[in-house]
């Protein structure tokens, strides 16, 4: 047998120990697979494809309709996706017995919450809302006949995004609690759905992250970014950051109490 | 840097509950450095929940422990930075490759370089004897190559301390062969601490053994001691022929307590009871031999089997707990 002394040894003790190992799981997983090449055409299909549909050909076209359609398409759609390929990643593992695996080597709880918070957001972000954004800079440009800037369609996918981890957060922090991954699944789909209702009420509009991208009344906040607008309020974004913030510390919390 | 002591796993009164149920009961367990300890059970009794506290990836419900002189409860992470643990049923990431399980592994614990970890990730292959599929995916396995990559990435940053939980349990013999003789090597390096229910690998490589029963440690000890029994020691000896003089001269001495005579056929079988172990090595034998008339056929020291310690350690716990 060899010796220990050729390897250069982790010697970090707190968090930070074993976090790039962790995420290169995660992300090896979604960009070695074809899971990414599926899941980016299935996007830019449903988000670009039903605009396209929609509006090509169509004359004398409202920007403003169209970017509240790409908007309605972005808010609804790509959440439930998030959703479904969540459901199992906490409670999968759970039942699987890969989590107690991992668990049993030099890795805090924290950590392996945190590398599939990190990696999850990464991957869907670029496949689910950047390349989609992209996409749509060039086909809105293209149906409209207007010059958008390309730097606020950039702002606006990082907005997509943003709605996108609300929901990784949220159904992570499920996992944690749940061992079905039906359970974990039924609330943030039910939540999804509701917030197109619960933003009729007074006020509370300006706490849903939906407010992102859908107004009772004049633009909502992604649309204002690319019509080079001043956004109605801030509050959803910084509601929706905080939320994502909070539901990362319970499932922190949790994950901590679990035993395996 | 690693604190050392000659104790590698040391608890006190260590307890674990599961709603009300007792799982493990004031357990006290001192395992020594290089030791092979085999930590023996019925189905239930405790075993792995004891590792899983030992591990940290459970909370005790009281009492207290540590591992390699860390805390199991607060510094459960360096517990795990110098262990090997193979758990009951292994489970890795099914879309991989052996040979990315123990890359991943390894870099639980080294960050590089690059070339030495594959060298060490080869040797573990080949150590387990799973290089041939070595770029398989794991999905396509059966249970004893899990077993095996299983003991492969518990063995990874060869530890300090390696935790083995019903190692051979799904094993062919040849595997269980190849495991056992590992241990057996492995020992002049690390401390082994593992669970099983097969008593003839604990009989063959152990040194020191646990017996544990609904949760209480029951027996504990050195395997020697443990198979010499708790009767004193007591010789087998077969003889034929007239073994009338010879029974007298034996049953005169002062440090024979007892003997206790069986014959079948022309075989004539004494056990001897001896007080002075010493005395009746020197002896004994000559003794008997002194009688022309008396062949002896077999002499030999009694010992237990483990599976009748076992069984009997557990019938005196059951009568105890009724």
């Amino acid at each position: 047998m060899s010796s220990n002394e050729a390897l250069e040894q982790v010697i970090e003790k707190n968090w930070q120990r074993s976090f790039l190992n962790l995420l290169s799981v995660e992300l090896g997983g979604w960009w070695k697979s074809k899971t990414w090449i599926w899941m980016t055409l299935l996007w830019v299909g449903v988000i670009n494809g039903i605009s396209a549909l929609t509006f090509i050909g169509a004359e004398d076209i409202d920007p403003e309709a169209l970017l509240f359609f790409y908007g309605f398409t972005n808010g609804l759609f790509p959440p439930i996706a998030v959703i479904i390929v969540l459901q199992e990643s906490i409670v999968g593992e759970k039942k699987s017995g890969t989590a107690s695996w991992v668990l049993s080597k030099p890795v805090s709880r924290n950590v392996f919450i945190f590398a599939k918070w990190v990696g999850s957001s990464f991957n869907i972000f670029i496949t689910m809302a950047l390349i989609p954004g992209i996409v749509s800079f060039f086909e809105i440009t293209l149906i409209t006949g207007q010059n958008f800037s390309f730097l606020s369609f950039i702002v606006a996918s990082f907005l997509l995004g943003l709605n996108l981890i609300f929901y990784i957060s949220f159904t992570l922090m499920l996992g944690t609690f749940q061992n079905s991954a039906g359970a974990v699944a039924a609330i943030p789909m039910v939540f999804n759905f509701t917030q197109q209702f619960l933003i009729s009420i007074p006020f509370v509009e300006y706490l849903l992250p939906t407010t992102i991208f859908l107004a009772l009344e004049g633009n909502p906040i992604f649309a204002s970014i690319i019509l080079g607008e001043d956004i109605f309020s801030i509050l959803p974004i910084i509601i929706t950051g905080a939320l994502i913030i909070l539901f990362l510390v319970i499932a922190f919390w949790r994950f901590e109490k679990e035993e395996f | 840097m690693l604190k050392h002591d000659p104790i590698i796993i040391d608890t006190h009164d260590l307890c674990k509950n599961y709603d009300g149920v007792v799982a493990l009961k004031n357990l006290n367990l001192k395992v020594r450095k290089n030791s092979i300890y085999g930590f023996l059970g019925p189905n239930g009794a405790g075993k792995t929940t004891t590792i899983k506290l030992l591990l940290g990836l459970i909370k005790p419900t009281s009492g207290s422990g540590t591992v390699l002189n860390y805390d199991v409860t607060r510094e459960n992470l360096q517990i795990r930075a110098h262990t090997g643990y193979l758990p009951q049923e292994p489970r890795f990431y099914e879309y991989m490759t052996a040979r990315e399980v123990l890359r991943f592994t390894a870099r639980f614990f080294f960050y590089g370089p690059k070339v030495e970890i594959e060298k060490r990730v080869s040797e573990m292959l080949d150590l387990v004897g799973i290089e041939k599929k070595a770029d398989r995916p794991i999905k396509g396995f059966s249970g004893g190559e899990r077993q095996r990559l299983g003991i492969a990435q518990a063995m990874i940053n060869y530890p300090e301390l390696l935790i083995l939980d019903e190692p051979t349990a799904s094993l062919d013999p040849l595997g269980r062969h190849m495991i056992l003789e590992l241990m057996e090597k492995l020992r002049e390096f690390s401390t082994i601490f593992y669970s099983t229910h097969i008593l003839d690998d604990v009989q063959r490589v152990s040194d020191t053994v646990g017996i544990l029963n609904r949760g209480t440690l029951v027996a504990k000890g050195n395997i020697e001691k443990l198979l010499a029994g708790s009767e004193g020691t007591i010789y087998l000896i077969t003889l034929k022929g007239d073994t009338e003089n010879a029974y007298k001269n034996v049953s005169n001495q002062s440090w024979v307590s007892n003997i206790d005579v069986q014959k079948k056929d022309d075989k004539i079988k004494w056990q001897i009871k001896v007080t002075d172990e010493d005395l009746a090595e020197e002896k004994l034998l000559r003794l008997i031999l002194e009688n022309e008339k008396v062949k002896v056929t077999d002499y030999r020291l009694k010992q237990y089997e483990l599976e009748e310690i076992f069984l009997q350690v557990l019938e005196e716990d059951e009568n105890v707990i009724k």
